[in-house]
């Protein structure tokens, strides 16, 4: 009998309060989850429902009030500041609704940072980012910075940019959210199609069908609880 | 509708913002504010303090008015006293009588002496003997200058009678005076208007017709001079203003009314004199203070403008500042339909406020600064402390840079993200056009700064005051040009490496928005910095090179009277803490070649060159110091004569041809010490073959050496005197006398041109009693009977030129070149020169056409041509203790001057202290707007570094690295900018930085001014602000990466 794959995210518990007396908001409550590795998860949730506060907790942004989180086998509400620095480098990759990019460089730069964190040899770092951006149908813009690119065409550049570090979970924010429905079908597609060529585990955050449509498992949060 | 209340409310939701921008509107504009103080009230006092410290005399009006009867004297007096105290009327002025008589001659009919009456004497003469006149009643009571007692061989209580006035209408009765009192002149008092100069005696004054040995003034009360009925030759009438109540207005109307008074003189004085005048040296010593203050206000103005245009692009930075924080909001306003006019009297609105409140903080604070800095020790010793002094034009100037900073800086936030779009052609072109076109500009200005001669100007100098901030603009404008190509470079360098800081920071610093304003306000700072430590530097080593070549040397005393042994004795006691002394001939020459300008005249000046590399100061135009200059230039060997026993009595013996009765008369030339040469005459005695006991009319003074000896043959040359030479032998003994010099050649030789004398020889030898001097000719009797006979015998070879080292100015004035002969004359005697060398200047004779020689050379050929009275017109010293400078004044022998003190004047004289006070504050104001502009450049753009910190962070990037990343941008973009105000800073004070120097007249300074780098202020300076820029952008990146948590990611645009 094979032995059972440890999950890659282990929630336990997780609790999250902003605020403190009256004004206080609890944006997650006693929240428990495994996601498998390889898993596309699509967090579904209204406004303010807590789906944000559930991801940047997952990426050691944030620190939980209880509960644990372990990403990959590391407990991620425990490491101290150079630890989640070291996590976000090697283990987890964001990809936000406003990209997220550096305005000075250009498309191929931006897609190369991951790899100038970890001081990986040029030439190396170049074919990576060549690959990438061959993978997200942009090499042709390889030379252009944020401001020459379309929305699209930047979420694209996030997105190579979040998977230069083959990192092991990617976390990704709204990543449609202010793209138009034909560039977020897209980039949802992109997305799936990454996922599986890189093998990476994914936890999105949307209130887009078709990603939901596309994800290997869906989480509901309501009211700082989570569904399914 | 954006109103009042959306300006308030936004002021005060960006009340921090706000903040910074109204502290650097107040800022600039107190800047603006100190320097309209500098430019008014303190410019006033400096202008009052200096008159208050000139001297009286240059300040003084003087009536002069020539041969007056006796009995017309009183009349012409009160006419010459009203003239010039109507003149001097809102001065409150001292006025002053001096009266000389015309010359009358002495008893032997051959010297002639004056008489003088003089108000307040004792304030112009140190009494050294006896008392001050008094009285009326011949004899009359009468006091002389020490030199005349001592020629006239007179002692208190002795009379002379002068006897009749020489000239046409001369009176014809004698004057008896008795001799109460001598005195010496005291410097600066008007001795020289004397007749002699207070020298006492000259020994071939001209009064245009003949030249007689003169001797005077007797100075005798004013009743007494009365009483003598004498005429008069000369009256002076003096005002003096007040110097405290003096002001610029009233001395300029003093000056316009010179020629005026100068005809109410004429008038009122009609048929009872035959010359008036009115002269002053007012107007030139106006000159001088207004040229001083121009200087300095243009110095000011220079502060002024470099703080304006740099405070310009503050205004401009802070604008673009404020226009990114607000970008949103007017995106969204103009989204709602706010058209153009609604937001420019929105701007204006808030213009007006920001300016305000600028203003409130503004005045005050300029007034304070002000007032501080006027309290500096070097501004205070100038006389120039103030207390705060608001005044109207403090107020305007304020206001008017407030609302221009404000308005400036408003309007850079008036447009949309939507105005701006692609460059323009034009604008490209426009931008692009600016940097050549102020290059162009600025290089006019240099080009005129370069080419022009300055001169003592009261309107200032436009390309003296604009060149500075031309240069400046347009070098860094061009300069910072570069810094974006290095950071490109670097970045694309740096793309290729492995690492992330060195290639982000890069990436980051050549992308940098409005990074070319930033660039041209902190570069520019930098350079302003430079530029003022280090014209600062220039100017004070300018004043300091002017002084000594003013001074020459370390401390002059320039004699009020000639000096003899006595006084060579007094300087040598009294300089017993300096290096070196030396007496020095410092006159006007007579050069044959001279054309130059007539009041221009070419300057001897003779120094001991034995000492000259420790007495000279100056530059010597090469490597050589002075006394390699100056080496050749002493007569070898040197000789110190005969030394003359005290006490011992000099016998003279020789022999009449027969049927003649000869006599003669010796003078001996005695060299004490510190060669300093006197002569000493003697009683006639006759050549009657017996010895005669030489009586000398003056003391010989101890330790004297005889190096010279004139013989004055007169006589009865015999009923039929032979036509073939007769030989004559004269011979002195000088017992106890020693030759110094061992091997000494006497020589000696006729003086006259033509002369009865022939085949001359003299001779020393060593006898038991001392030594003994022969001197042996043949002499034409016949001839002689005619002129007599002037022999001198010497105890140095014949001069046949002195050599001299020759200014630049004389060179270009004759075109002399070294080795050339020049004929000169020094007083009435003809010299040769011999050019052994061209200096850029002779110590003491700045920019003048000028000889310097050595002290001794010149006296053998002033003694070889007969001339023996002294020359020595000053004492130099080198290196004087505080004791020896109190000393020498002490003495009362002339005016001392020492070059520490002309630099002190020169540096921090009330109108000259405020230009390295000016410069200094530019230091400090460039690096205040430097660390302005790195405030600029770093605090407001939190939000945008705040966002690609979050995003960093997010990516992995930790909080240390992230610091570094910020700090390695800021030095990415601070270093090369630093670099290129350091060095525009650098080439505009070569370029600049000696044409800015003016002299205290002026004029252009002599010597040359060149660039004095203080290494050691500016790598503080430098190293000072690159640290305060380092720590504040180490500081702010902290800041930036504390508040850059990754949780925020979700909100960052």
């Amino acid at each position: 009998m094979n032995e059972p794959v440890p999950p890659m995210v282990e929630v336990r518990g997780l609790t999250r309060t902003y605020g403190a007396g009256s004004t206080a908001v609890t944006a997650l409550r006693d929240v428990t989850f495994d996601i498998a590795p390889g898993e596309l998860v699509a967090v579904v949730g209204r406004s303010g429902s807590g789906k944000t506060t559930l991801l940047n907790l997952l990426g050691g942004l944030d620190r939980p009030d209880s509960g644990t989180v372990r990403v990959d086998g590391t407990a991620v509400s425990t490491l101290d500041d150079s630890g989640l620095s070291a996590l976000r480098r090697d283990t987890v990759a964001y990809v936000f609704q406003t990209f997220g990019l550096i305005p000075a460089l250009t498309a191929a730069e931006n897609v190369g940072l991951p790899l100038r964190m970890r001081r990986t040899p040029v030439a190396e770092r170049e074919r990576r980012v060549e690959l990438l951006l061959d993978l997200v149908g942009l090499r042709d813009h390889a030379r252009q910075r944020p401001d020459q690119l379309s929305g699209g065409q930047q979420q694209r550049v996030a997105i190579a940019r979040a998977l230069a570090g083959s990192p092991r979970l990617l976390l990704a924010d709204e990543p449609t959210g202010q793209l138009d429905t034909e560039t977020g079908l897209a980039v949802m597609s992109l997305l799936r199609a990454v996922v599986e060529s890189e093998g990476v585990t994914a936890v999105v955050a949307t209130h887009d069908q078709v990603l939901m449509a596309l994800a290997d498992r869906v989480l509901a949060i309501s009211d700082g609880r989570v569904d399914g | 509708m954006p109103g009042l209340v959306l300006v308030l409310r936004r002021a005060w939701v960006q009340r921090r913002l706000l903040t910074s921008v109204v502290a650097l509107v107040a800022a600039a504009a107190a800047l603006v504010g100190v320097c309209t103080l500098l430019l008014g009230p303190t410019s006033e006092r400096g202008f009052q303090v200096a008159v208050e410290r000139t001297e009286p005399s240059d300040l003084a009006v003087t009536a002069y008015v020539v041969e007056v009867a006796g009995g017309d004297v009183p009349a012409v007096r009160h006419d010459a006293e009203r003239v010039v105290g109507d003149l001097l009327t809102g001065t409150d002025p001292t006025l002053q009588t001096t009266a000389t008589s015309r010359l009358r001659l002495l008893a032997d009919g051959d010297r002639q002496a004056y008489l003088s009456m003089t108000d307040g004497l004792p304030s112009r003469a140190v009494l050294l003997s006896g008392r001050w006149p008094a009285g009326s009643g011949a004899p009359y009571e009468a006091a002389v200058p020490a030199s005349t007692a001592r020629l006239l061989g007179l002692g208190l209580g002795d009379q002379v009678v002068l006897g009749r006035e020489i000239g046409l209408g001369g009176l014809d009765e004698p004057v008896r005076v008795v001799l109460v009192g001598t005195f010496r002149p005291r410097a600066h008092a008007g001795w020289d208007r004397d007749l002699l100069a207070g020298a006492g005696y000259s020994p071939a004054y001209s009064n245009g017709l003949d030249a007689a040995p003169t001797y005077g003034p007797f100075v005798v009360a004013e009743q007494s001079f009365l009483e003598s009925g004498s005429s008069v030759g000369g009256l002076r009438v003096t005002g003096t203003p007040d110097r405290a109540r003096a002001s610029d207005h009233s001395l300029q109307g003093v000056v316009d009314g010179l020629g005026d008074a100068a005809d109410a003189l004429a008038s009122s004085a009609g048929d009872r004199a035959r010359i008036t005048r009115v002269a002053s040296d007012l107007s030139a010593t106006l000159d001088r203070l207004h040229a001083q203050r121009a200087g300095t206000r243009a110095t000011v103005l220079v502060v002024l403008l470099l703080g304006a245009a740099l405070a310009a692009a503050a205004a401009l930075l802070a604008g673009w500042s404020v226009a990114a924080v607000r970008e949103d909001e007017r995106d969204l306003l103009v989204a709602m339909g706010l058209g153009r006019r609604q937001r420019v009297a929105a701007a204006a609105a808030e213009a007006l406020l920001l300016s305000a409140v600028a203003t409130v903080v503004a005045v005050p604070s300029a007034a304070l600064v002000h007032a501080r800095l006027t309290h500096l020790p070097d501004l205070a010793a100038g006389g120039l402390a103030q207390g705060p002094t608001p005044t109207r034009s403090l107020l305007a100037a304020v206001v008017a840079t407030a609302v221009l900073l404000t308005a400036t800086l408003v309007s850079t936030t008036l447009g949309t993200s939507a105005d701006r779009g692609p460059a323009t052609r034009r604008g490209l072109v426009a931008r692009l056009g600016a940097g050549p076109l102020l290059l162009v500009v600025a290089g006019a200005a240099w080009w005129q700064l370069r080419s022009q001669v300055p001169s003592p100007s009261d309107t200032g100098d436009v390309a003296l005051t604009s060149a500075p901030v031309l240069a400046v603009a347009a070098l860094t404008v061009l300069g910072v040009r570069v810094v974006p190509v290095l950071l490109d470079r670097a970045a694309a360098t740096a793309g290729r490496s492995r690492g992330l800081a060195w290639s982000l920071s890069t990436q980051q610093a050549a992308r940098r928005p409005h990074s070319g304003t930033a660039m041209v306000l902190v570069a520019g700072a930098v350079a302003a910095a430079v530029l003022g430590l280090a014209l600062r530097s220039t100017w004070v080593q300018s004043q300091s090179d002017q002084a000594d070549l003013r001074v020459g040397t370390d401390l002059s005393l320039a004699l009020a009277a000639p000096a003899g042994p006595v006084e060579a004795v007094q300087v040598e006691q009294a300089t017993t803490g300096s290096a070196a002394a030396s007496p020095v001939v410092h006159r006007p020459l007579a050069l044959g070649r001279f054309v130059g300008d007539p009041d221009a005249r070419p300057v001897l000046v003779a120094v001991d060159t034995h000492q000259a590399g420790a007495l000279l100061r100056g530059r010597t135009g090469d490597d050589r110091d002075w006394s390699q200059v100056t080496a050749g230039l002493a007569p070898a060997p040197s000789v110190a004569g005969v030394g003359l026993a005290d006490g011992g009595t000099a016998r003279l013996r020789g022999d009449s041809p027969p049927g003649a009765a000869l006599t003669v008369v010796l003078t001996a030339v005695v060299q004490d010490a510190s060669d300093v040469l006197a002569a000493v005459p003697a009683a006639p005695l006759p050549l009657d073959g017996t010895a005669h006991e030489v009586r000398w009319l003056g003391p010989l003074g101890d330790g004297v050496g005889l190096v010279g000896l004139r013989l004055e043959l007169d006589g009865y040359a015999g009923e039929d005197p032979p036509a073939s030479p007769t030989e004559i032998s004269v011979v002195i003994d000088l017992p106890g006398a020693s030759a110094q010099d061992a091997g000494a050649a006497w020589r000696v030789k006729p003086l006259q041109q033509q002369s009865p004398v022939a085949g001359a020889q003299a001779s020393l030898r060593t006898t038991a009693s001392g030594s003994e001097l022969a001197a042996t000719f043949g002499l034409d009797l016949e001839y002689f009977s005619y002129t007599g006979a002037d022999l001198l015998a010497t105890a140095f070879p014949a001069t046949a030129s002195v050599p001299v080292v020759v200014s630049q100015a004389l060179v270009d004035a004759v075109g002399a070149r070294t080795g050339d002969e020049l004929a000169a004359v020094v007083g009435d005697t003809e010299l040769t020169l011999e050019v052994q060398g061209v200096v850029p200047a002779v110590p003491s004779a700045p920019g003048q056409a000028a000889v310097l020689a050595d002290l001794d050379a010149l006296d053998r050929a002033l003694l070889d041509a007969g001339r023996l009275d002294p020359v020595v017109d000053s004492w130099w010293v080198a290196q004087p203790s505080s004791a020896d400078v109190v000393g020498l004044r002490d003495l009362g022998l002339g005016e001392v001057t020492t070059r520490s003190e002309v630099v002190q004047q020169l540096t921090r004289g009330p109108l000259r202290v405020p230009v390295p006070a000016a410069l200094l504050a530019l230091v400090a104001l460039a690096v205040a707007l430097l660390l302005a502009g790195t405030w600029l450049v770093l605090g407001p753009e939190r939000q945008r570094r705040t966002a690609e910190v979050v995003r960093l962070r997010a990516l992995g990037l930790s909080r240390r690295d992230a610091r570094r990343l910020l700090l390695a941008e800021h030095v990415a973009f601070f270093v090369p900018t630093f670099a290129v105000g350091v060095l525009v800073g650098v080439v505009a004070t070569l370029l600049l930085g000696p044409h800015l120097v003016r002299s205290d007249l002026g004029t252009a300074p002599v010597p040359v001014p060149v660039v004095a780098w203080p290494w050691s202020a500016e790598l503080v300076l430098v190293g000072t602000v690159v640290l305060a820029t380092v720590t504040l952008a180490a500081v702010l990146g902290a800041l930036h990466v504390r508040a850059s948590d990754p949780s925020r990611m979700r909100g960052v645009r």
